[in-house]
């Protein structure tokens, strides 16, 4: 029980350098020895195609965890939420990830612009000119425009994300109250932006993978995956740096018990949402619209399907609901680990029955594609948050979270 | 009531003795009421609330309360919302009354997601509400603290811990002096006085008897529907049972000569028909047409004397009376295409479907088949036959063939008409009348 009044002392717990030493450069090894291994199966099976569209998988899944931390980032500044103080520097650190994955979707482009038809179908020249649906989609999805979208996501992201990182890291050296307003205030068109984008970039690299089919709520799907995506993660690290000795002090169970409902109610809405998309097109019964779901339901896929309704929604659902669960440390590390499992499974389910619809195995290069692309994910979060203090130490509302309370 | 009545000496409980229910104790601010409701907690009381004026974060853990139980009455009624949705959705979809709708599973869970979800939802809301009151003992009529008076100012700016005296470690003089030591702004004693809190004594036959006497009508109704009568029931929800609006085959009170079907207005006209444009609606010239008897032009007529009736003599149209045009003359092909090929065949020639297997299927017996080949459409006596003629063929018929006018509009026939022509043109056809290029190719063919 906190003492009103009393201010709480906060220990400086140093730079992020200083708490996890070699782990950036660990995981680069990690990621260009996953990438190799991966590229090298590629070539050798002759899988040139899986290989892509693994890679573009786990771009996505890797993405989606940052894009979550920068919902999070914006929507903690727009309701001056006060609890989240002592993770939300955790959550900028992560947004910092996507520069890595906006170098690692270069290649995407490349491709693309070099006029391959591997990933997306709508680029080859001569279905497009004849498939009757293609024809007037042309106007969207072609390669320049595409490539010129991606860029304007990108740099948007990075912007947003560096700007709300930067500002809170002058903070901690003046304390200044004006930087928490200003930041506020671009809050809310930030998140008017980062809708539209997250938006058209599942339309873009997700939808678009079968160019006939559509879903106008494929934006909303990818944003519910990346919220539990995220707040898997921060669970997640909040337990190592817990278990390294940081922030031992200032994040306690009241904030994991916050953290702990976000994931369940977000997890809730990701079921709600596919639910959503699933009802509507299931039972209109229109063909161009359920040929997704069957390429979803048949050589096994279904499986994963099955697998998706009752591990990503019916258990956490279950497990996660009871309050000790949440507060307890190493139950909802538990719970994260698994849930961030289910969203890889989620996205792989998005992706991959587009080129693989006869066998939903996943193999070795996935898992090198994985390996590499999180590799260079969390090196490039690291390396680039390396200077910055793990906790944002003169935020004005960071006594109000030292002192949070669940009622 | 002014007459005296004598009073009966009757046994009366005694009257009710006030008694110490607790101490209530006034504090300045939630702090030092937070430290007061520790204290408290750890002295060992457990019959004691506090009272505030707005939520306080962290006073239930500061008065050493558990979390509620409410969660898990609500979920709860949240499984038994969805089981009783489901069992809803199966019983009357896939079990009690089985309707096929598009083909639909009789019983499909995606389908019975939504009404799930809601009934959920909806028991949820009820077990929370409900479950709420329950854990809190409401509604409460009476509240004995509301006796001490500095309480009322609970709503605006008081901050009050109470001690009841149903509590195992409360003491008259020490629970006063801990309260006192937790520096209050006062400490007050709840006296409770004890009054009755029995119901007034005409409550309960007041209550049996509005009740009774609202049933009355209720039995008088299923009375009068229960029993034997010659006459129509009362019926008490008609739905739309009885409407003022004539059925066929009924009489009506609302016209003179009782009839309910109306017989139509002398010149009546329906929407659509052509009596007026005689070409355009008989094939027959205007002025000819009122001088014929018009059942002379159906099939097989006989004349009078009976002879038969020779077509080809009335006063027919001999220029189809529309816009002769390519539109029109695509408009017969496909016409001519639909109603007509089956029997005469794509080309005229009388050689369609239907007339290729009949004549397959009489094969065998000849004499007894009953058969006749359609005429050839480009033969010279249709071709001498004037556009009237045909029009009134395919409207009316002849021998075999059935009229089409039921069936294929004015103008449609008349497409069809213009049509057949190009068939007769088409059909009748010599080498000179075609281009030079069909010539040559034609020729080139027969070499």
């Amino acid at each position: 029980m906190a003492h009103h009044g009393q201010t709480i002392p906060v220990e400086n717990p140093g730079t992020l350098e200083q708490n996890v030493g070699q782990l950036g450069l660990f995981a680069m090894y990690a990621g260009a020895i996953g990438l190799l291994i991966a590229g090298l199966i590629a070539v050798t099976s002759n899988n040139w195609e899986r290989f892509q569209f693994s890679y573009l998988h786990n771009l996505c899944f890797a993405l989606s965890i940052a894009l979550g931390a920068l919902f999070f980032i914006l929507i903690q500044h727009l309701t001056r939420a006060g609890w989240s103080t002592v993770v939300r520097r955790l959550a900028e650190m992560m947004t910092n990830g996507i520069v890595p994955l906006a170098v690692l979707f270069v290649p995407i482009v490349f491709l693309l612009l070099n006029g391959s038809d591997v990933l997306f179908l709508w680029n080859n020249k001569e279905l497009a000119a004849t498939d009757p649906l293609l024809i007037h989609k042309q106007i969207y999805l072609n390669p320049m425009w595409f490539t010129i979208r991606a860029i304007v996501y990108f740099a948007f992201w990075i912007l947003c994300s560096r700007y709300y990182l930067m500002t809170s890291a002058k903070q901690d050296e003046t304390g200044d109250p004006q930087l928490s307003l200003r930041m506020e205030r671009y809050s809310a068109v930030s998140l008017i932006l980062f809708a539209l984008s997250i938006t058209f970039a599942s339309v873009d690299w997700i939808m678009s993978l079968d160019p006939r089919w559509f879903s106008t709520i494929i934006g909303v799907y990818y944003f519910a995956n990346a919220n539990v995506a995220f707040y898997a993660t921060l669970a997640i690290v909040v337990h190592f740096a817990n278990s390294k000795g940081m922030l031992n002090e200032t994040v306690n169970a009241e904030h994991r018990h916050d953290i702990g409902k976000l994931l369940f109610g977000f997890n809730c809405f990701w079921a709600y949402i596919a639910f959503s998309q699933y009802l509507l097109y299931w039972y209109a019964n229109i063909p161009e619209e359920t040929v997704w779901y069957m390429r979803r339901q048949e050589n096994g896929w279904e499986m994963v399907s099955l697998i998706l309704i009752i591990g990503h929604f019916a258990i956490p659902f279950l497990g996660l609901m009871s309050r000790t669960v949440k507060r307890n440390p190493s139950q909802l590390f538990c719970w994260a680990v698994y849930l961030l499992v289910m969203c890889w499974i989620d996205l792989y389910w998005l992706i991959i029955p587009e080129v693989s619809p006869g066998s939903p195995a996943p193999g070795l290069i996935d898992l090198g594609c994985l390996v590499g692309i999180g590799g260079f994910f969390v090196f490039g979060t690291v390396k680039l948050s390396e200077q910055f203090t793990v906790l944002a130490v003169k935020d004005p509302r960071l006594q109000e979270s030292l002192a949070f309370h669940n009622i | 009531m002014t007459t005296a009545v004598e009073e009966h000496p009757k046994v009366v409980a005694p009257a009710p003795e006030p008694s110490l229910a607790g101490y209530v104790a006034q504090f300045a601010d939630v702090p030092s009421l937070l430290n007061a409701a520790e204290k408290t907690r750890d002295a060992g009381f457990k019959s004691f609330d506090c009272y505030v004026p707005f939520p306080v974060h962290g006073i239930d853990e500061a008065m050493g309360i558990k979390p509620s139980r409410l969660p898990f009455i609500v979920l709860g009624c949240a499984f038994a919302g969805a089981t009783t949705a489901m069992a809803l959705q199966y019983l009357t979809n896939a079990f009690d009354y089985q309707y096929i709708i598009s083909g639909k599973p009789m019983f499909s869970i995606p389908a019975d997601m939504p009404v799930t979800f809601e009934l959920s939802v909806l028991f949820s809301a009820f077990g929370a509400l409900l479950g709420m009151l329950a854990l809190n003992n409401l509604p409460k009529f009476y509240n004995r603290i509301f006796f001490v008076d500095p309480f009322q100012k609970v709503t605006t700016d008081g901050f009050f811990l109470g001690i009841e005296c149903e509590d195992p470690k409360f003491h008259k003089e020490d629970t006063a002096q801990f309260l006192k030591a937790l520096n209050p702004v006062r400490v007050d004693e709840c006296i409770d006085p004890n009054a009755s809190t029995a119901l007034p004594k005409l409550l309960a036959p007041l209550a049996i008897f509005l009740l009774i006497v609202g049933l009355i009508p209720l039995v008088l109704l299923a009375r009068i529907r229960a029993m034997p009568k010659d006459v129509p029931r009362v019926e008490i929800l008609t739905d739309m049972d009885f409407q003022p609006k004539l059925k066929s085959q009924r009489t009506s009170k609302m016209f003179t000569d009782g009839r309910g079907m109306r017989p139509i207005i002398a010149g009546t006209l329906a929407r659509g028909d052509f009596y007026e444009d005689i070409p355009l609606s008989e094939g027959l010239e205007a002025d000819a047409s009122a001088e014929i008897d018009h059942s002379l032009l159906l099939p097989n007529a006989k004349n009078p004397d009976g002879t038969t009736v020779k077509l080809g003599d009335f006063a027919w149209v001999t220029e189809i009376p529309l816009d002769v045009n390519e539109e029109l003359m695509a408009r017969g092909e496909a016409r001519y295409n639909i109603y007509c090929s089956v029997c005469h065949g794509k080309t005229g020639k009388g050689d369609g479907l239907v007339s290729q297997r009949a004549m397959a299927l009489q094969k065998g017996t000849p004499g007894i088949g009953t058969w006749i080949k359609p005429i050839t459409l480009y033969d010279q006596p249709i071709r001498d036959q004037a556009v009237g003629q045909i029009f009134n063929t395919i409207t009316h018929g002849v021998r075999k063939m059935p009229g089409y006018a039921s069936q294929i509009p004015v103008e449609d026939r008349w497409a069809i008409v213009l049509y057949v022509r190009a068939l007769q043109k088409a059909g009748s056809a010599t080498l000179d009348q075609l281009p030079e290029e069909e010539q040559k190719r034609l020729q080139a063919d027969v070499q």
